[in-house]
């Protein structure tokens, strides 16, 4: 046991690191200019240079990756000179970055070439003053200093000599003279508990993500509770009765339902219960992250169409495994010692019938993922499926590497309990 | 007492049948194992008659399949027998060219044309696939040790991660394509490839005839590929077919999220996701072209699991 | 305990009559057995014996009524205490089984639920049919185990049955048959996957058992020797019918159906050797069922066929001495004027009888397997390495032209030998050499040459043949591999090789699905032999073969062997073949060669004791041989941990002849005591007081 958990604890860990570098290589070698996206087509370069400046995207491929993983604030904090803290912005939950100096948080601005101090008082509020910290001197003569933007970046001004950078602003580009050099955004990296913002939104990936994964939970959680119970019972019947007409029945439509794409099944539920029979809303509108709740009817054709496909598979996958079983020397045993029908089959074989399809069934998670992306994007679904196909579409770094750490801990997490269960079900091993 | 005497004979063999048999009746041999099973029949029907049509269409649709030339969002009629798309396209001739692209023909880029070869989209993503999980899954599971473990380690990693999230990286960085949807069919399919080649290489690994490759002194590729990899063929061959019916499924999908096949020769997926608008208005659009995925993966799955069970009965 | 009054005691309690089952195949229907007629009493044990394929197995099932779902009995009538089975409802037979009806059959890990504990599938068989308590059951199953001599029942009530011994198991399945004390008891080779000490030990159980409890067995067996021990009467089936029906000592002593004889000639009597006896195979094959001849089934391979044989199929008749009988000419045959077919002959055996150098020399050879830990101290790598110690000091030479045997039972480190010297896994010390070379190291250590030199012929006749490549490739490539034969005398050779192995040539291009298993087993020396070795390392040859196809194959390694003056090392876990074809044998114990010399001195005294313990459980095909009966207790230790001192002292009941109950056996590993001509024994008993030990087996004239 003791082998097995650190086996799979180092194994979760390998496989999240390997992940997120071929993701990360991936995103490198095919993303395109993200500043493009952003600032538009017509942007100028020098726009662009100065945006993905601020971004920290002029850095090196391994660096920022490193600074993803275990974050920038290591690096910038022997510039800055200062220690660097976080508080929590109280309306939008997301994380603040401050300079530490002298047990008060501190963060600088550039305005008109002068450096404003901002610090954050015990009562939330912020009180700007001129700063009175000297600027320091570099070979060049050049004078300059490393601070703390209210962006979250560790930031070099340079005094007088009349850099521009271009700022996006809600009301577009705005040229900034006299500014900031040198960014280092600031972040904890994912081994602390940081996703870094998206790059579409500019949010806290680690503030959006989650509502989204708590709806996609709630969905495939009831999708597996409808579908389990049903799929093996199902499997079950066939198998015990291989070869007659319900197991053929079973079989059929099993396969048929598998081997129809998920978004085939979604548009003919829409059109059966939605459009024809009008049993439920043919368009789902989710007004609110929390609009599930408010309504749960809207759950009902996404939990359908998940169904559809993952009952037709783990019912065939439990058949096949109960004809295996059924036809065991000691199944025969068991019914040449006279035990009942009943008895034979749910004594004897269910167990056994089971172990197969276990492990099968928590591999298939992943399968079940690619259901969720477009069984969410039929419906309109807030959830991770849908969020990973808008950060995949954008090329989102930060959003789709957040997402696939999860969906990784997820099928990672899923093998684990079918092996436990399988532990569990199985006293060969368990008692090795 | 007048015992009778014992009359030797030659030794009885079984019935000589001389000679081998012929390449050709080995193939027929292994082509009618198909019609042994009628699950494996009706599949291959199905099969058969998406390629019939995907051949006929190579020379003849009933109107160009890419020419606005009907009023938009038809339902079927008597002139377009499934009616038309939203761009007044006719709907049967754009849902017979939709089977090249999966089954017939890939679009390749040369400077500034494109050439198209022969065999579609999905089977070549499947080649790929069990070329590479083949490879990788023998050496695992006959070298073992060391090997093996690294290679299922990055093939765990692999099967961690979801397909579709590399689907719609891959596609969305590198565009839209026939190679780059091969590659991605091709690297997703790979370790669940390997998975198989490995369980079943340890499997045959353990018969005697490769204890006697071995005591001739045999290097490992002779073992691996001339007395291991032709005994597992049957089984990677079943389910390369199931691949295949996922292959398409999977472009299905891509093009439905909009990231499937290169326009504008039609593909069924993104036919439904077009027509998805007028849903509320005329279904015709969005059916036909998913009963078109469906049948066609049916089949594959069909075929696959029949003969998938002739070979069990055939090996016991 | 269900005494009918309506029985007498001499009624039979189960009494078959004419049986016929069919199966449904496609494209019709095949009888598997025909025409098959036979009675069991109280208190007897009826044997049924024959090659596979014959339908044993199909009329045990048959009396059960289990036939699966495209068999059913087409004719006949099965009438078990009085009452007709046939017609029976499903839920009749329910009843039936289990409770009056208990069968055993062979696996027995195999016939136990992996994940139910022991103590509920016993329990289950009282619960259900006699709806006792659980505290009851559980006490009635203990008691049962008690009586199976099963060591600590109350805990085996709770394992899982892969936590206890194959032959443990093999108890539980019996004590669970006999719960309810059932009237009928069928044994379908209940002890065929077991080792021959664990198998005599069986036998012995069920032999008490039938006399306590009264029971009529039906055991299934295609072990002449087994059936010779165990039963009162014996039904010999081929082909689907019963030929012969017997007392167990009429049936050897004076076998009346050519096929019974010529099986009883087929086996190496225990004690009997190549240079005086010959086998006698039945030539031919048994047919399948859907293709079986329209006379006497036998007569394609009978040698004293008629042209009536041909076209009548005999009925089963009575002969004077009460024996039953398929044959038309019964009474005119007379074995003991057999002449054996012209091509089986005597091998003389090679001039100047063990006068050949030496070619292989092994000394104190090792093999130790890594074990790997699981707990958290061996995962990160503090723990104590641990070993399995497969092989511990082998020591032997074999000389030229000459066959050592080497015998043991499961675990004893026979194959693990075989494989070091292969070369298949490298050894972990000890000195190996073959002419002069070193072989301690695997295949990749030595050169082709080597490599060639030594060969081997495999165990499993289904495996030992590549399924994708014809018999004249897969004899064709070693020639290709090593460069034996010029290109274009690769076919001629191949032919040659064929023919040498009694193929024809028209099996060049077969696959090897069209051939049988003796034929793949002649495939496999043909091949081992193809690369010309001077060393051929046989594993198990013809376990896996019908007896009569055992006999063929037997005697043609000994004409091979004569013919390319071969040297062989030959496993076998049957005494009697490793007898009748050894030259020099070694017996094996938990790693260890205990015992070696020439064939005839080791199955004479003095024994070690554990070799004597061997030659007592060995069924021998003869009622009225006299075995002494010593039975080992417990079972092989692990070899992660073997006793110290001598490995054999755990079991060996001939320590009490030490002084002190031989504490020496505990503290010392014994020395090799000389017996002379080459017979050493590795015990610390004085070679005087196992002198004085009794032959084991006496065969009466």
């Amino acid at each position: 046991m003791a082998r097995f958990l650190v086996r799979s604890l180092i194994s979760t860990f390998v496989t999240m690191f390997l992940v997120s570098v071929l993701l990360w290589v991936l995103l490198e070698v095919a993303t395109g200019d993200v500043a493009v996206k952003l600032l538009g087509v017509f942007s100028t370069p020098e726009q662009r240079a100065s945006y993905r400046a601020q971004l920290g995207l002029d850095a090196p491929s391994w660096q920022r990756y490193l600074d993803w993983l275990v974050g920038s604030d290591w690096r910038a904090e022997s510039q800055v000179g200062f220690p660097l803290v976080t508080a929590t912005n109280q309306i939008t939950g997301e994380r603040v970055w401050w300079a530490d100096v002298d047990g008060t948080p501190t963060q600088w601005r550039l305005e008109e070439g002068e450096l404003l101090t901002l610090q954050l008082q015990p009562d939330g509020t912020v009180a700007t003053t001129a700063a009175e910290v000297g600027w320091s001197r570099d070979e060049a003569g050049a004078e300059f200093f490393w601070g703390v933007n209210e962006d979250g970046s560790a930031v070099k001004w340079v005094r007088g000599q009349g850099a521009e950078v271009w700022v996006l602003t809600k009301g577009g580009l705005r040229k900034e003279g006299d500014g900031p050099q040198q960014y280092i955004p600031l972040r904890k990296g994912l081994l602390r508990g940081d996703g870094g913002k998206s790059l579409q939104t500019g949010r806290a990936v680690s503030v959006t993500l989650f509502p989204r994964l708590r709806n996609s939970v709630i969905l495939a959680a009831v999708a597996f509770a409808v579908v389990m119970p049903l799929a093996l019972l199902l499997g079950i019947v066939a198998g015990v009765n291989e070869g007659r007409a319900i197991d053929r029945t079973i079989s059929i439509v099993g396969l048929t339902l598998t081997a129809t794409p998920e978004f085939v099944t979604g548009i003919f539920l829409i059109l059966i219960f939605g459009i024809w029979l009008k049993w439920v809303p043919a368009v789902a509108i989710f007004t609110s992250p929390n609009a599930i709740f408010e309504n749960p009817s809207l759950l009902i054709l996404p939990v359908l169409t998940l169904t559809a496909v993952e009952l037709g598979y783990v019912a065939r996958m439990t058949r096949a495994s109960m004809v295996e079983v059924m036809d065991t020397p000691y199944i025969r045993t068991a019914i040449i010692k006279g035990m009942p029908r009943g008895r034979v089959i749910f004594r004897h074989a269910v167990r056994n019938a089971l172990l197969a399809p276990i492990t099968i069934i928590m591999l298939h998670v992943n399968w079940l993922i690619g259901g969720l992306v477009v069984v969410e994007v039929i419906f309109g679904y807030p959830g991770l499926g849908q969020y990973i196909y808008d950060a995949a579409i954008f090329g989102d770094p930060n959003a789709i590497e957040a997402a696939a750490m999860i969906l990784v801990i997820v099928a990672v997490g899923t093998r684990l309990v079918g092996d436990f269960a399988y532990t569990l079900l199985n006293p060969r091993i368990r008692y090795a | 007492m007048a015992a009778i005497q014992p009359t030797p004979e030659t030794p009885l063999g079984p019935v000589a049948t001389a000679g081998g048999p012929s390449r050709g009746r080995r193939l027929w041999s292994s082509l009618s194992i198909i019609f042994e099973s009628r699950i494996a029949t009706v599949g291959f029907l199905m099969v058969m008659f998406w390629i019939v049509i995907g051949l006929l269409s190579l020379v003849w649709t009933p109107f160009p399949p890419n020419e606005s030339r009907f009023v938009q969002n038809l339902p079927p009629n008597t002139t377009n027998l499934l009616g038309t798309d939203n761009l007044g396209r006719d709907t049967l001739s754009r849902l017979m060219v939709g089977t090249q692209v999966v089954l017939l023909k890939t679009r390749v880029p040369v400077g500034d044309r494109t050439i198209s070869l022969p065999i579609g989209v999905a089977i070549w993503g499947v080649l790929g696939s069990l070329t590479l999980g083949t490879f990788l899954g023998q050496i695992a599971g006959y070298r073992g040790g060391r090997w093996d473990q690294t290679i299922m380690q990055l093939l765990d990693a692999f099967v961690a991660f979801p397909s579709i999230v590399l689907y719609l990286v891959v596609i969305a960085a590198l565009g839209r394509g026939d190679l780059v949807v091969i590659f991605a069919i091709a690297i997703t399919g790979a370790p669940g490839v390997a998975r198989l080649a490995r369980s079943l290489t340890l499997d045959i690994s353990t018969r005697d005839y490769v204890r006697a490759a071995e005591t001739r002194g045999e290097s490992q590729w002779y073992v691996m590929f001339r007395e291991i990899l032709p005994n597992a063929r049957g089984p990677l061959l079943v389910d390369a077919m199931l691949r295949v019916g996922y292959a398409i499924f999977a472009i299905g999908t891509l093009g439905f999220l909009g990231l499937g096949l290169p326009p504008p020769d039609p593909d069924w997926g993104s036919m439904v996701n077009e027509a998805r608008r007028f849903m509320f208005s005329t279904a015709w659009g969005v059916i036909w072209p998913s009963l078109a995925i469906s049948s066609l993966v049916v089949g594959l799955s069909l075929l696959a699991d029949g003969l998938r069970e002739e070979l069990n009965r055939y090996q016991r | 305990m269900i005494a009918s009054p309506t029985t007498g005691p001499r009624m039979p309690v189960l009494k078959v009559e004419n049986l016929a089952v069919a199966y449904k195949i496609r494209g019709g229907e095949v009888e598997a057995i025909q025409n098959v007629s036979f009675e069991i009493a109280r208190g007897e044990t009826f044997g049924v014996v024959g090659e596979s394929g014959c339908g044993k197995s199909t009329t045990a099932w048959a009396v059960v009524n289990f036939l699966g779902a495209n068999g059913y009995v087409k004719r006949g009538s099965i009438k078990f205490q009085g009452q007709e089975l046939l017609g029976k409802s499903g839920e009749e037979l329910r009843q039936l089984r289990g409770d009056q009806i208990a069968m055993v059959y062979q696996d027995p890990m195999q016939s136990l639920n992996p994940s139910m504990r022991l103590g509920d599938q016993m329990k289950e068989v009282l619960t259900v049919h006699r709806g006792v308590s659980d505290a009851e059951a559980t006490r009635r199953c203990v008691e049962m185990l008690d009586r199976v001599y099963m060591p600590d029942p109350a805990a085996v009530l709770r394992r899982y049955p892969h936590q206890i011994s194959g032959g443990q198991q093999q108890r539980v399945v019996i004590a669970m048959a006999l719960l309810n004390n059932p009237a009928l008891l069928i044994m379908d080779e209940p002890t065929t996957a077991l080792d021959v000490t664990v198998e005599a030990a069986v036998l012995d159980l069920i032999a008490e058992l039938r006399r306590d409890f009264d029971t009529a067995i039906m055991f299934i067996s295609h072990n002449l020797g087994v059936i010779a021990r165990i039963c009162n009467r014996v039904g010999v089936m081929y082909a689907g019918e019963l030929v012969e029906r017997a007392t167990v000592q009429e049936l050897f002593a004076d076998p009346q159906h050519p096929y019974t004889q010529g099986l009883i000639r087929c086996l190496p009597r225990l004690g009997a050797d190549k240079a005086g006896s010959v086998l006698y195979p039945i030539r031919g094959r048994v047919p399948p069922p859907s293709n079986r001849p329209a006379g006497c089934v036998f007569s394609p391979r009978c040698d004293y066929v008629q042209e009536r044989c041909r076209l009548e199929r005999p009925e089963l008749r009575q002969l004077p001495n009460g024996t039953f009988v398929r044959c038309h000419f019964a009474e005119v045959i007379d074995p003991a004027a057999w002449i054996p077919s012209a091509d089986v002959r005597l091998i003389p055996p090679p001039a100047g009888n063990g006068a050949g150098a030496p070619i292989l020399e092994v000394q104190g050879l090792k093999k130790y397997y890594p074990l790997q830990g699981s707990s958290l101290r061996d995962v990160v790598g503090l723990g104590e390495q641990r070993f399995v110690q497969a092989l511990e000091d082998a020591s032997f030479t074999v000389h030229k032209g000459q066959t050592l045997g080497i015998v043991g039972e499961s675990g004893c480190g026979k194959s693990t030998l075989v494989k070091t010297i292969i070369g298949l896994e490298s050894s972990s010390g000890g000195r190996a050499e073959f002419l002069g070379l070193d072989i301690t190291g695997d295949l990749s250590d030595r050169n082709t040459e080597l490599i060639r030199e030594l060969q081997m012929v495999f165990q499993n006749p289904d495996a030992t043949m590549n399924p994708s490549y014809t018999v004249g490739y897969q004899i064709a490539r070693p020639m290709e591999r090593f460069g034996t034969v010029p290109k274009g005398q690769i076919r001629a050779e191949v032919l040659r090789l064929l023919e040498a192995v009694r193929l024809g040539e028209n099996y060049y291009n077969r696959l090897p699905r069209q051939l049988s298993g003796g034929e793949k087993q002649r495939v496999g020396i043909a091949r081992a032999l193809a690369s010309r070795p001077d060393l051929v390392l046989c594993d198990e040859p013809v376990s896996a073969l019908d007896v009569s196809v055992q006999a063929a194959l037997l005697n043609l390694l000994l004409e091979v062997q004569q013919e390319y003056g071969t040297t062989m090392v030959f496993i076998a876990h049957d005494l009697s073949v490793v007898r009748y074809f050894s030259d020099q044998v070694a017996v094996m114990y938990l790693g260890q060669v205990v015992d070696i010399g020439p064939a005839e001195a080791i199955y004479a005294p003095p024994y070690h004791p554990y070799t004597e313990a061997l030659l007592s459980a060995v069924p021998i095909p003869d009622p009225a041989a006299q075995q002494r009966r010593i039975r080992l207790e417990g079972t092989v230790p692990s070899a992660i941990d073997p006793p110290s001192g001598c490995r054999f002292h755990t079991r060996c009941p001939r320590r009490a002849l030490l002084p002190d109950g031989g504490r020496i056996c505990e503290m010392e590993v014994p020395p090799w005591r000389e017996a002379g001509n080459g017979h050493r024994i590795l015990c610390h008993i004085p070679l005087e007081t196992l002198r004085d030990l009794p032959p084991v087996i006496t065969v009466s004239p």
